[in-house]
C-alpha cells in the first residue's frame, strides 16, 4: 500500500440549481416518496447531448442532484443550531436540490417531484429564494451532524449506515424512529439517496 | 496512536519516509482530512503517520477534457472554490463530509486494493465515500477518479 500523492479527477458542468424542502406526515411517507422519485427519473435531454464535454452518467435516469432525509428531530437541531435565517418547519422532511441546464428543465423536474410528494402526503415545497439562501440551507444540511451533537450537551454521537433493498427502506426508517423514541434515545435521522 | 507524525510537503518528503519505513519494516498510516468513518486513520500498530494535508494544490486544469490533477491532500471544497473563482463552469461533484481530501476519498471509494492510502481501509466498507450529490453523480468508486500517483514504495497489505 502506498500513500496517494496526486490524482486526476473528472469534473462536471456546473449547472444552475434550486433548493427546496418538503415536509411529510412521517418518515415512512417521506422515504416512500423518494423511492418513487428515484424510479421515475426526470428527462434532461440537452444535458445529455452536450457535444463539447463528455461526462459519465452513473445511471440512465437524470435524478435531482441531491435528495436528503432529515427527520423532525434533525430539523429541530438545524433550526436551533444550524445558523440559518430561514425558520424551517419541524416535520419529517426531504431536502431537494434540483439541477438542470435551463430553468425549464428544472421546472419540469420540480413538477414531477411535487406531484409524487403530494401523492405521499407531502406538503408544498418551500424554495430558497436567493442563491445565498440556497447556500445557507445546504450548508446547514452539511453541518447537520454537528447540529445534532449540540442537542445533548457533552454527548457523543454514534453514526451508522443501513443497507437494505429500497422497498424495505420506508418501513425500516419508520421502525427505527419508533424504537429510538420508545427507548428515550436522542436519535436524529439523516439520510441521502444514492 | 502513531509513534511519530511527519508533515509531508513534497513527493520527496513522502519518498524519504517510505524508504525509511520500508528498510525498518515500520507501519505507515497516511492522513489528510481526518474525516474517515471507517477507521482508516487508526494506527493499531503505531509507527509513522504521514500527514499529507500540506500537499493540497491543484497542479493542472484541463478545461477541454473536463478534468484536473490535484495533490492527495487537496480538499474537495477548496477545489470547487478555486474552479468557481476561475469561472470555468466546472466542478467536482463528489461532496462527502466537510474537509474531506481527495486522497482519503479515493482510498475509501477504491478500497485497500488500489492505493491503500489508509492502512485500515476495510473490505467491509460499503459506503464507497458517498455524499449528498451521490444520487446524481454516484460515489467515489465510480468514474470520477481517473488515475493516481503513489509513492514509490509498497508495504505489506494489512487486513483490518
Amino acid at each position: 500500500m502506498r500513500p496517494l500523492l496526486a490524482a486526476t479527477i473528472k469534473l462536471a458542468p456546473l449547472l444552475p440549481t434550486s433548493v427546496a424542502v418538503c415536509g411529510f406526515p412521517g418518515v415512512e411517507e417521506a422515504v416512500s416518496a423518494v423511492g418513487e422519485i428515484i424510479n421515475k427519473g426526470v428527462t434532461m435531454r440537452g444535458f445529455a447531448s452536450s457535444p463539447r464535454r463528455y461526462y459519465p452518467l452513473t445511471s440512465p435516469w437524470h435524478h435531482p442532484e441531491c435528495v436528503e432525509l432529515c427527520d423532525t428531530l434533525m430539523m429541530h437541531a438545524i433550526n436551533k443550531f444550524g445558523n440559518i435565517s430561514m425558520d424551517l418547519p419541524e416535520a419529517d422532511s426531504i431536502f431537494f436540490k434540483f439541477q438542470g441546464p435551463t430553468a425549464a428543465s428544472i421546472q419540469e423536474a420540480v413538477g414531477i417531484v411535487e406531484a409524487i410528494a403530494k401523492k405521499h402526503g407531502g406538503k408544498d415545497l418551500i424554495f430558497a429564494q436567493t442563491e445565498e439562501q440556497s447556500d445557507e440551507l445546504w450548508r446547514a444540511r452539511k453541518a447537520a451532524h454537528w447540529s445534532a451533537m449540540a442537542l445533548v450537551e457533552g454527548g457523543t454521537c454514534y453514526s451508522t449506515d443501513v443497507c437494505v433493498p429500497p422497498s424495505n427502506l420506508p418501513q425500516l426508517v419508520k421502525q427505527t424512529k419508533e424504537d429510538l423514541q420508545a427507548n428515550g434515545i436522542c436519535g436524529p435521522i439523516l439520510g441521502w439517496a444514492e | 496512536m502513531p509513534d511519530v507524525v511527519v508533515y509531508a510537503e513534497s513527493t520527496e518528503d513522502v519518498s524519504e519516509v517510505m524508504k525509511l519505513a520500508y528498510a525498518h519494516r515500520i507501519p505507515v498510516t497516511p492522513f489528510s482530512g481526518g474525516t474517515s468513518l471507517e477507521g482508516h486513520i487508526t494506527c493499531p500498530y503505531g509507527g509513522i503517520c504521514v500527514d499529507l494535508s500540506r500537499m493540497d494544490e491543484i497542479l493542472e486544469i484541463h478545461e477541454e477534457d473536463s478534468d484536473c490533477v490535484v495533490q492527495g491532500g487537496a480538499r474537495w471544497e477548496d477545489i470547487n472554490a478555486d474552479l468557481k473563482e476561475r469561472g470555468l463552469g466546472l466542478f467536482f461533484p463528489l461532496d462527502p463530509g466537510p474537509s474531506a481530501c481527495i486522497g482519503g476519498m479515493m482510498a475509501t471509494g477504491c478500497r485497500w486494493a488500489l492505493v491503500g492510502a489508509w492502512a485500515q481501509c476495510s473490505l467491509l466498507n460499503c459506503s464507497s465515500y458517498s455524499g449528498t450529490n451521490a444520487v446524481r453523480y454516484g460515489t467515489a468508486k465510480g468514474e470520477w477518479f481517473l488515475n493516481a500517483v503513489c509513492s514509490e514504495f509498497s508495504l505489506l497489505a494489512r487486513h483490518s
